[in-house]
């Protein structure tokens, strides 16, 4: 960890994160929402977290940017196309800060940062997850399964039902994009 | 795929011949690194699902440059139905297989049974196994959203 960068990446990361919610064209918006993911996904990989680094950079830069720009591709507003900009100039009418919504995100966050307070620190070897199984997994997992990379055999074997409905809730994601847009017999 | 890139040019003309040619080169190496994640998950980051986004993106590259028909070419959609559901199906089976071999759901120790490489070198393999499963589950399955979304429902026609 090194703070310098640490502090220059989150403060990138909060300037796309307002960029996202703020600037005015949707497609702008998801191209700033994947420079935010490649963002977080260094952070990942900074901290040491290699791979969540990468599925972070598959996912949330790659494929989920790809999938936004295909559905603003299809999708309309009453003027046309929404991808070509809204030219309504109505439609922004509405768009001033909306009072309800902002205190309850500024709440949440106030929340979650007083919870954070209670958190052990970062990377603390007496902290409860750290004594409890991750012990037995660094000492144990690779004479038990002759994986190297601890993340996979975890992942694999140790935690192989929550993969396994991992890989079941992405079918069943993917079968009711297919259903909700379904025209004919696919 | 050059004949693919030909095809391409009459059925879209619009499209940029730089992106085409540059995309057409690219293609074989984008599979072949995410083969690689999904085989190299034991010893470095990656696994079957990273590999199987990237296998997968590699064929949404193709649909977005060369046209919809052109990714239905290598990988048509009843084939892709067909592999979406074999994911699930390996993992889930793999784990009866255990309980079938005399272990619990998911102890591929028990699969030893099969063939005697040792609980553990099993253990190992069966890991492989059930990452193979996880690969092809989610590169179809995101193969199959992308093409839902961008031909809003038809799949004939994509962006």
């Amino acid at each position: 960890m090194i703070w310098q960068l640490d502090l220059f990446l989150l403060t990138l990361v909060v300037i796309c994160a307002l960029a996202t919610i703020s600037v005015r064209g949707l497609l702008s918006s998801t191209i700033i929402f994947a420079a935010y993911s490649f963002l977080m996904c260094l952070l990942w990989a900074e901290m040491g977290a290699v791979d969540v680094a990468f599925t972070e950079a598959v996912v949330g830069a790659g494929i989920s940017t790809i999938f936004f720009i295909a559905a603003l591709f299809r999708s309309t507003t009453r003027s046309g196309l929404l991808i070509r900009g809204v030219d309504d100039p109505h439609h922004f009418k509405d768009q001033g800060w909306k009072m309800l919504p902002l205190m309850l995100s500024v709440i949440t966050g106030v929340l979650l940062f007083y919870g954070m307070a209670d958190f052990p620190a970062w990377g603390d070897p007496q902290s409860p997850p750290n004594t409890h199984v991750s012990s037995y997994y660094i000492e144990n997992a690779v004479r038990e399964t002759h994986v190297p990379n601890l993340v996979t055999a975890i992942l694999g074997d140790y935690r192989g039902y929550d993969t396994m409905f991992e890989l079941v809730v992405i079918y069943c994601a993917g079968v009711s994009v297919v259903s909700i847009l379904k025209q004919e017999n696919l | 795929m050059r004949e693919l890139q030909e095809e391409a040019k009459l059925r879209m003309p619009w499209q940029d011949v730089i992106l085409q040619t540059s995309v057409r080169v690219l293609i074989p190496f984008i599979q072949l690194f995410g083969l690689y994640v999904v085989v190299h998950g034991h010893y470095s980051p990656g696994g079957g699902f990273q590999g199987g986004v990237i296998l997968g993106s590699a064929n949404i590259l193709m649909a977005l440059v060369f046209g919809l028909p052109a990714s239905k070419h290598y990988i048509s959609e009843n084939v892709n139905k067909t592999l979406s559901i074999t994911g699930p199906v390996v993992y889930c089976g793999i784990g009866a297989l255990c309980v079938i071999f005399g272990g619990s759901f998911l102890d591929y120790g028990a699969l030893n049974k099969i063939l005697p490489l040792g609980p553990i070198a099993w253990r190992s393999f069966g890991i492989f196994l059930v990452e193979l499963g996880v690969g092809i589950g989610v590169m179809s399955i995101m193969l199959r959203i992308y093409r839902v979304l961008s031909s809003a429902g038809t799949i004939d026609q994509g962006l």
